[in-house]
């Protein structure tokens, strides 16, 4: 959703914009225009009433295309929503394990290292 | 479709306990050296949602290399069985049962002692666009060892969960008070994959070719074929089912698979190309 308002920046404005950002944007005090928010965090300022309505629409494209492609986005929805399942507090009651001696010679030969090649020198650190 | 790409074969409904193969959200971390992962020290902040953020946890003092925590959060899969997720608190029941208490009384008891079985391990699931578009394919069909592929879903109209794969070698231990919610359950065919692609990362590689020979059994070989490489013989083996079994054996370790000796070969063609490639066995 897009909500456009009138803006008018005062003096205690000015200084929270960067030096950089008020000798590019030419924002100082008494400049007005309007604002176009698109989503959260994102405010875009415009002095030029004639591009509003064509930015807002290009903002709000370029913030769904976004959304689109970012393969996260439902998730994280779905986590502000709160809408996903609670971690359960159940329990798993599992049979008791069997008193039995693991059979070594078994385990050996069949997981036993096989290892005795010749391996290519490999470097682990610069 | 198959398991890895049919929500309905891949997910599955279940409540209850935590367990095996649940899809949870969840913090994961990598401990990396501060030359790979250079960063000035400051607190995290809490997560808005899902991403990581990298702050040092000690400076370079030689000997001594300088670490760099990279803290994720997001999307994870819970990897150890519930036999496992739950050790702690059936080893409490056992001797709460010995002790004379009822079947009921120790479960009560030890349901309230948050003290056992403080931590799972978990590891993050990585989307297939962030994988590498040349592996794509065979990851997201399981042939990639160390990843298991993730289905979209479970809702294939509005899937929360994008195609990916979870990679095992990226496990870290948790508190379990840290899992902040459930997204998904895998169905008991995808749990039974993932366990053998467990068993392959962690423990166990060559289960594979016994996969392979234990689906020859019963079968008729039609037709065969020695080939001899540089490092190996292979043994080709047309079935009459249409599959193909190639056996390997290392020319340095003539004992590791029971072949005749190498002089026992009569046809022993030396290949000008592969007849048979699978990319399983490159």
């Amino acid at each position: 959703m897009t909500a456009i308002a009138d803006f008018t920046i005062r003096e205690r404005n000015v200084f929270t914009l960067p030096q950089s950002v008020r000798d590019v944007s030419h924002l100082g005090v008494g400049t007005q225009g309007k604002a176009i928010a698109v989503g959260e965090g994102i405010v875009l300022l415009v002095a030029d009433p004639s591009l509003v309505d064509q930015l807002a629409e290009q903002l709000q494209h370029w913030l769904d295309e976004h959304t689109r492609q970012d393969p996260w986005a439902r998730l994280n929805a779905a986590i502000r929503a709160d809408t996903l399942e609670k971690v359960p507090n159940d329990r798993f009651i599992a049979p008791p394990e069997p008193e039995r001696l693991p059979n070594l010679d078994y385990i050996a030969a069949t997981y036993g290292d096989h290892e005795d090649v010749e391996q290519p020198k490999r470097r682990w650190r610069g | 479709m198959g398991l890895f790409d049919d929500p309905a074969a891949y997910y599955a409904d279940v409540e209850g306990y935590l367990r095996q193969g649940d899809f949870v959200l969840a913090p994961s971390t990598t401990l990396w050296s501060t030359t790979e992962r250079p960063v000035e020290p400051g607190a995290l902040l809490p997560p808005s949602g899902i991403g990581s953020q990298v702050t040092l946890l000690w400076p370079e003092s030689p000997p001594i290399a300088g670490a760099a925590l990279e803290a994720r959060w997001g999307l994870v899969m819970v990897l150890p069985h519930e036999c496992a997720i739950h050790r702690d608190f059936n080893r409490r029941l056992i001797d709460l049962a010995q002790q004379g208490m009822s079947q009921d009384e120790a479960v009560e008891l030890a349901s309230a002692d948050s003290s056992l079985d403080p931590t799972i391990t978990v590891t993050p699931v990585i989307p297939l666009t962030a994988l590498p578009g040349s592996d794509r394919l065979t990851i997201a069909s399981g042939g990639r060892i160390g990843l298991f592929p993730v289905c979209t879903g479970p809702n294939p109209l509005e899937p929360l969960i994008p195609a990916g794969a979870v990679d095992l070698g990226r496990a870290t231990e948790i508190s379990r008070q840290l899992v902040h919610r459930r997204v998904a359950h895998l169905s008991a065919r995808a749990r039974a994959f993932l366990r053998f692609k467990l068993v392959e990362q962690w423990a166990f590689r060559n289960q594979s070719l016994d996969a392979d020979i234990a689906r020859a059994v019963g079968h008729t070989i039609i037709r065969h074929q020695v080939a001899e490489r540089t490092r190996d013989l292979q043994v080709i083996l047309e079935l009459d089912d249409g599959t193909t079994l190639v056996l390997k054996q290392d020319q340095r370790r003539p004992g590791q698979i029971d072949l005749p000796a190498r002089s026992g070969f009569t046809d022993r063609p030396l290949p000008t190309s592969d007849p048979v490639r699978d990319p399983r066995y490159e």
